[in-house]
């Protein structure tokens, strides 16, 4: 593939990312700007800035690589990336906006009126935050290396480098035009080449795909693990969702309960639209570029196709826009999760600060955390074998299912919950999803073990609950005093007058 | 306050409760039956149609009836809490 045009297009991206995060750095003076836009994104903004943040290297390049590689099975992944933003809508949106709460471990502590939780909630958010960050910059490398040629590390460095870069100087303001602006760009990116290459396809006299039965037709293979994969996915992304820390944050940019209501439904449609298209490149890719499964590298299909099938400069051109789009895949997702890390470690060094009295602000703190927290990842994205993007994806969902889904969903309708029974359940859940991922990379066991460890939510997610109902229900005593008005706040719509004091 | 709670969640359990009984067996009812599985709509096969497409404006419509209904619960409870200025829920 002539790299050029491969090149131009990163470029752009890199720059306009950049550029429009530096617009928005003339806007963002105070923490509360620096942290989440003052509260002021309307609907519509707000939904594309989830949309952009959300759709990740997983959404962009791997489904297309899965349903390449395993067919109908596969589009369980999507449909569950969109399904955690219904189930985020029923059970969390509108109270989380009312609690005021900035971050998990915010709401965490406002909650259960408790520091251990809250210390708890934030390793778990960094946790949950480096899983997810992992694959991006791997994806960033394998795609770099697919249009350029360029060796693999540079251009999970140079994602890296961006998003801090971006991170350190703009905050979430100019962050929320930066994903909204990628969200379009990301969805134009993949439709555009989509008529191009159904029309090429039609061209050919429309040959079906030639793969075995079981690609078409989901499990298969009946006596496999296929449908407790299955259940697994769906727990994890189902669920998962409403616990990812980059996901939570943004619904404190909406003014009240009810935008951030309107807001998840605006995403619902976005999604919808989007995961339309990835389906589209992994049956082509079927037809055109089988052969990318036996080499390993189904993740690249979506930027193989218009090459392979269309040739000449039109396809490279194509291809162009294909790898903006997933470099803004990668750079959205990563800055939108490093900045929720960092959220959480600066909130964490400025608490450190005030006992040893050095002289730190709250974004100086919140700037060497975003530096910091991003070369843990960075290390393991270099170091750690590859494995496809959207199942290690699925690990962060794990966890964030397993601990914050718990945490959430009986904070918010719960009265019994205790401080005792959420450090229990995040503890339990967070070990078991959290340890699955590291026994699966490094000792890869086979038979069952080794597909309950590759999808450890269907079984986490109940250890996880379990044990915060479980120990709640012992240490009843400890329910915090101030509960019903806790349950006040959370639950009643913003132009009622009722006290709403902590 | 309870009542309002109360109300809120069971929505929320409903749509939950949805979602189990629709896509959540979706899975099932591919295994179990493979007249659905074969099952050609103008040359794609009805699982893919089901899940590449069907799903996704299925989702939407049980999000946009989750928030008609819970907003009303929230216009009655502020009906009930301060009737004089219940216009502007």
């Amino acid at each position: 593939m002539n790299s050029t045009y491969g090149i131009v297009a990163v470029a752009l991206v890199a720059l306009l990312t950049l550029g429009i995060g530096a617009i928005g750095l003339r806007f963002s003076r105070t923490t509360s700007d620096f942290y989440v836009a003052s509260r002021s994104v309307s609907p519509l903004w707000n939904s594309s800035a989830i949309g952009g943040e959300y759709l990740s290297a997983a959404s962009f390049l791997g489904v297309a690589g899965l349903v390449l590689a395993y067919g109908a099975d596969m589009l369980w992944y999507p449909i569950g990336w969109t399904t955690g933003y219904l189930m985020l809508l029923v059970f969390v949106a509108a109270p989380l906006r009312r609690s005021g709460a900035y971050t998990i471990p915010d709401f965490a502590q406002v909650r259960l009126q408790s520091m251990r939780v809250r210390q708890v909630a934030s390793v778990l958010v960094v946790a949950v935050g480096w899983l997810y960050l992992m694959p991006q910059f791997q994806g960033a490398g394998l795609t770099l290396r697919t249009v350029t040629g360029a060796p693999t590390w540079v251009g999970t460095v140079l994602v890296g480098a961006i998003v801090v870069i971006n991170v350190v100087s703009g905050g979430m303001r100019s962050i929320t035009f930066v994903q909204a602006f990628q969200y379009w760009l990301k969805l134009t990116a993949l439709l555009i080449p989509v008529f191009f290459l159904v029309h090429s396809w039609t061209d050919d006299g429309r040959p079906s795909p030639v793969a075995p039965d079981d690609w078409f037709t989901p499990f298969g293979g009946t006596d496999g693990p296929g449908l407790y994969l299955t259940y697994s996915v769906m727990v994890a992304t189902f669920l998962g969702t409403m616990g990812l820390p980059h996901v939570v944050v943004r619904f404190y940019t909406n003014p009240d309960g009810r935008a951030a209501r309107r807001t998840t439904l605006i995403v619902l449609a976005l999604l919808g639209t989007f995961y339309l298209l990835p389906t589209v490149y992994g049956v082509l890719g079927r037809i055109y570029a089988s052969d990318l499964v036996t080499s390993g590298r189904s993740d690249t299909v979506v930027l193989e196709l218009p090459s392979r099938m269309l040739g000449g400069t039109t396809g490279e051109i194509l291809a162009a826009l294909l790898t903006a789009g997933a470099f803004a895949a990668f750079l959205s997702t990563s800055s939108g999760i490093t900045m929720s890390i960092a959220g959480v470690i600066g909130q964490g060094l400025t608490r450190i600060e005030r006992g040893t009295r050095l002289p730190l602000s709250t974004i100086t703190a919140l700037r060497i955390a975003a530096a910091g927290g991003i070369l843990v990842p960075l290390i393991m994205a270099l170091s750690a074998e590859r494995i496809a993007v959207a199942n290690s994806v699925t690990f962060a969902f794990a966890l964030a299912a397993s601990t914050f889904c718990p945490l959430l969903v009986l904070g918010i309708w719960w009265r019994g919950l205790t401080a005792a029974g959420a450090i229990a359940g995040m503890l339990a859940g967070g070990l078991c999803a959290g340890l699955a991922p590291v026994l699966t990379l490094a000792w890869r066991p086979d038979g069952w073990l080794g597909v309950l460890l590759g999808q450890p939510a269907a079984w986490s997610v109940p250890i996880g609950f379990g044990l915060m109902v479980g120990v709640s229900l012992l240490t009843r005593s400890s329910v915090p005093g101030n509960v019903s008005r806790t349950m006040v706040r959370l639950h009643t719509p913003e132009h009622i007058a009722v006290d709403r004091r902590d | 306050m309870r009542s309002l709670i109360r109300s809120q969640l069971r929505a929320a359990l409903t749509v939950a409760l949805t979602l189990l009984l629709s896509v959540g067996a979706l899975p099932l009812t591919f295994m179990a039956f493979d007249t659905v599985t074969e099952f050609d709509v103008l040359g794609i096969p009805a699982p893919w149609l089901i899940l590449g497409v069907l799903v996704y404006p299925g989702l939407f419509g049980l999000g946009w009836v989750y928030i008609r209904q819970v907003e009303r619960a929230e216009r009655d409870f502020a009906e009930l809490v301060q009737p004089d200025r219940a216009d502007d829920g």
